[in-house]
């Protein structure tokens, strides 16, 4: 359990513990979970993510955006979403929703000229039927392959569950009833147990835990297990069955030549908010329960520790680029610092980070606006809709006690953060 | 006419006499042969530079223009005033290479490779389940677009099967972020489709058109070329012309009074007539101080309509000359007019793009060998290139056809058709008249074919 990492929100960070320097070019692992809250990993008893935080670094002040879209294309592209008009999550039937453009580099054709091979799995949300075929988006922006894909989210309205839905194999549609996140995971054992002659990324987007609420098999629960009665429940047992799948997915990986990443596209769903809740809101809403995700590195060459640095989403093809010795490329990535100094107990700093959804998607004025603009000494300013909330989360980590705001122009810090929204957010 | 069709000659005749920086080479063929380094224009140029390459301050823009079937002999037919006034502007490749049918050929233009490394040795069907083409091949547009150039693919594609992927974006898989006027395999066959009304593919979705495919494919590309773009751009314009169905283009793409004849040879002409208009256009919107050009067929004269005078032994699906030699022209900055007779082949197209570009690829492109340097100056002999064709019993999977050749930097060429293997030196019989025995060059050329498919 992440109890105590949850406490560790609020502590200082424990000393870094540098472990050898990295030999190869890494194999990379992004796993995305679907609506994961660090309070559900604290509630849960999640054996397997526990043991990777534990020999990885935990990133504690991580940022994804109120919505999956624009953090999945964060994940990426390195960019904010907003500099695609991508705010929301696309609508999967609407032929005319625009998401990314096919002309950005995403992370995996980046990362071919490191000779990396790629494959992505399950959700990739981030182009509309708009910039491509919706069964061909992850392919078209760089994955090599994408299989038991899924083009946005399961459509429970179509009759999708997480038992009952459309995947795709590389193009070709087939209508699977494995659980998703089962199948996610046997798809990726199936690709990264294939002997390769070339380093790997593998980028997995689980519909689990969030996604159509229902309760996960019973054979990926722990014996005994209650039967759900609630939709919190149903949707706990999604997050056992996550880790339990997990714990399948590390055993097919050699930690000491992969880079694991493992975070969230966004905080616990507002439905089914964590019983001792803290955060004035969840999913979709900028306040911390929606947008402070679990973020964790773990395998070849990081240490194990816990790091306080400032990160988003946006990050992480910076990250991952340099773990692979690749050059940022010389268009795009414009909004990522890179992470990968802290992996080894440097400790470094970056500028204040945005999360930021938005309706509607495109280049036209935003009607709906949720954002939270955090600088790395934890001052976090709020847009819930209507107001703006100032907060310091060094003292208010759970955000329970706005500050008064000062008039523009008269203190520089939220300035700073005032500033950068207004420069992405449309 | 005259200059095109003195260029088409000395290209057959000449072409793989100049083919040659071997001692024996006739030092009388040298004067039309590449301009001496010294004449190299360097617009960056501060002092002697190390590289033959022109050195510029920003990466060059790329245009390459691949029409569909068409070889030297058919320019001794048809009025093509605007491939004149580019074979003016730039160099003739004289032993310029292809495989003799299409797919093949294409693979080699994006993947650099011989395409029966991945068991390609016909034309794609795109229709069909069986997977052609892996994901793991780095194509020459993953590349560019990687390193922060702009691409756009016009027109035919050819490399990919419904089992790759989806049919309608198979190539933008391969690195074009915009796939335009788009033809996954073939419009379709002779007397059943037309150019005129087909269904051209636009980033992922086809839909039915009544527009010439010369023309659409054109105004698509002038339309990409004149948005204003921070990045270097690529454009790879592939006509579906004058493949069949040989559609008789409408007059407003013909020289004025052009009259089409009736049957399929003339309206194959009439397409390269039309095609010569679209090339100038493609020309016209283009800076060549800025962008360099290469155009080149994938492949001869159709089968099916071959040249009156029909000079040569077989023409596309044969590895005859007529099917497997072909016109390139180059042109672009520091380019110097005049003939170029270094050995090339379709393979070598990516990594010379590249290097133009000044990139390199991180893998892949095992066969292709950049002929950049021989834009600009002389470089060394390239080793010897291959065409294949095999054809399968649709039923049985029976090996019907297994025909290729070699040509070695000197004009020798070892042909293998009907599995009778025979040596022409084609710098006295470019026509492949009078077989040679040769038979340590022979089994020295049949090794190199061997190397790349037992």
């Amino acid at each position: 359990m992440l109890r105590v990492l949850l406490t560790a929100l609020a502590a200082v960070a424990l000393a870094a513990v540098p472990l050898r320097a990295q030999s190869t070019t890494p194999d990379l692992v992004v796993v995305v979970a679907n609506d994961l809250g660090w309070e559900d990993l604290a509630q849960l008893p999640t054996p397997h993510i526990d043991a990777l935080a534990a020999s990885g670094t935990v990133f504690l002040e991580h940022y994804a955006d109120p919505s999956g879209a624009p953090t999945r294309f964060a994940l990426n592209y390195g960019a904010y979403g907003a500099r695609e008009g991508v705010g929301f999550d696309l609508a999967p039937s609407d032929p005319a929703s625009v998401g990314a453009s096919t002309e950005r580099i995403a992370l995996p054709r980046a990362l071919l000229l490191a000779r990396y091979r790629s494959c992505c799995f399950g959700i990739w949300g981030v182009t509309g039927a708009a910039d491509a075929q919706p069964d061909a988006g992850a392919r078209i922006c760089g994955y090599q392959h994408w299989r038991a894909g899924i083009p946005q989210r399961l459509v429970p309205a179509a009759g999708e569950s997480h038992t009952n839905w459309r995947r795709i194999d590389d193009g070709q549609a087939s209508v699977e009833t494995t659980y998703t996140t089962t199948a996610i995971v046997d798809a990726f054992v199936a690709w990264w147990s294939a002997p390769a002659g070339a380093p790997r990324l593998a980028y997995l987007g689980f519909p689990g835990p969030g996604g159509p609420r229902q309760a996960a098999p019973t054979a990926l629960l722990p014996v005994g297990h209650p039967v759900p009665t609630t939709e919190r429940e149903e949707y706990e047992s999604a997050v056992l069955a996550f880790d339990h799948e997990l714990g399948r997915l590390l055993a097919a990986i050699d930690l000491t030549s992969t880079v694991v990443v493992l975070t969230s596209d966004g905080g616990t769903p507002s439905a089914v908010t964590p019983p001792a809740g803290q955060y004035p809101g969840y999913g979709g809403s900028p306040f911390g329960g929606g947008v402070r995700v679990p973020l964790v590195v773990a395998g070849q060459g990081v240490s194990a520790t816990t790091s306080r640095r400032l990160t988003h989403a946006v990050d992480l093809p910076a990250t991952l680029l340099e773990l692979a010795g690749r050059p940022t490329p010389p268009v795009g990535f414009e909004d990522g610092v890179s992470f990968a100094p802290d992996l080894t107990g440097v400790v470094t700093t970056r500028g204040p980070v945005l999360a930021l959804s938005f309706q509607p998607n495109g280049a036209q004025v935003a009607t709906t606006k949720r954002w939270c603009a955090v600088d790395d000494d934890g001052h976090a300013l709020v847009w819930n809709g209507t107001n703006e909330l100032y907060f310091d989360l060094v003292n208010d980590p759970f955000q329970t006690t706005p500050l008064p705001i000062a008039a523009p122009g008269t203190d520089p810090v939220l300035d700073a953060l005032r500033d950068l929204a207004a420069s992405i957010a449309p | 006419m005259l200059p095109i069709r003195a260029l088409a000659l000395a290209s057959i005749v000449l072409g793989c006499t100049l083919a040659t920086h071997s001692p024996s080479s006739p030092s009388s063929a040298a004067p039309s042969a590449a301009p001496p380094p010294a004449s190299i224009p360097t617009p960056s140029a501060t002092g002697p530079a190390p590289s033959p390459l022109p050195t510029a301050t920003t990466p060059p823009d790329v245009v390459l223009v691949v029409l569909d079937d068409m070889s030297w002999e058919d320019l001794f037919h048809v009025a093509t005033p605007n491939m004149i006034g580019l074979a003016l502007q730039g160099q003739v490749c004289t032993s310029f290479y292809t495989h003799p049918v299409c797919s093949p050929t294409r693979i080699g233009l994006n993947f650099g490779i011989y395409s029966v490394r991945e068991g390609v040795v016909g034309a794609l069907s795109h229709h069909d389940d069986e997977p052609a083409m892996p994901a793991e091949r780095l194509a020459l547009a993953q590349v560019l677009h990687a390193e922060g150039y702009a691409t756009a693919l016009f027109g035919k594609w050819h490399a990919s099967t419904a089992g790759d992927g989806v049919t309608d974006e198979n190539a933008r898989r391969f690195g074009f972020e915009h796939w335009y006027a788009g033809v996954a395999g073939n419009i379709g066959k002779e007397g059943v489709a037309s150019q005129i009304n087909w269904h051209p593919i636009e980033d992922g979705y086809n839909a039915p058109v009544t527009h010439y495919s010369g023309d659409l494919i054109t105004q698509e590309f002038e339309t990409w070329w004149s948005q204003p773009s921070t990045r270097p751009r690529f454009a790879s314009i592939n006509y579906t012309t004058p493949h069949e169905p040989w559609t008789a283009p409408p007059p407003a793409f013909l020289p004025p009074g052009y009259t089409v004849g009736p049957n399929k040879r003339a309206r194959f002409e009439a397409s390269i007539a039309a095609l010569d208009g679209f090339l100038g256009r493609v020309c016209a919107a283009i800076d060549l101080s800025t962008t360099y050009l290469l155009v080149l067929p994938d492949n001869g004269t159709p089968h099916n309509v071959v040249p009156p005078g029909s000079w040569y032994n077989g023409y596309k699906l044969t590895p005859w000359q007529g099917g497997v030699h072909v016109p390139l022209l180059v042109a672009g900055p520091g380019v110097a007019p005049g003939f170029n007779p270094h050995l090339m082949h379709a393979i070598d197209v990516p990594e010379t793009i590249l290097e133009l570009c000044g990139l390199t690829a991180p893998f892949g492109f095992e066969d292709g060998e950049s002929f950049a340097p021989s834009l600009f100056g002389a470089m060394p002999q390239r080793s010897p290139v291959v065409m294949q064709y095999k054809r399968f019993d649709p039923v049985t999977a029976t090996l019907l056809v297994d025909d290729w050749a070699v040509v070695n930097a000197n004009g020798m060429k070892l042909v293998s058709d009907a599995g009778v293997e025979r040596m022409y030196r084609l710098s006295s019989d470019p026509f492949e008249t009078t077989p040679l025995w040769m038979p340590q060059l022979h089994q020295s050329l049949k090794a190199v074919k061997q190397a790349i498919d037992p």
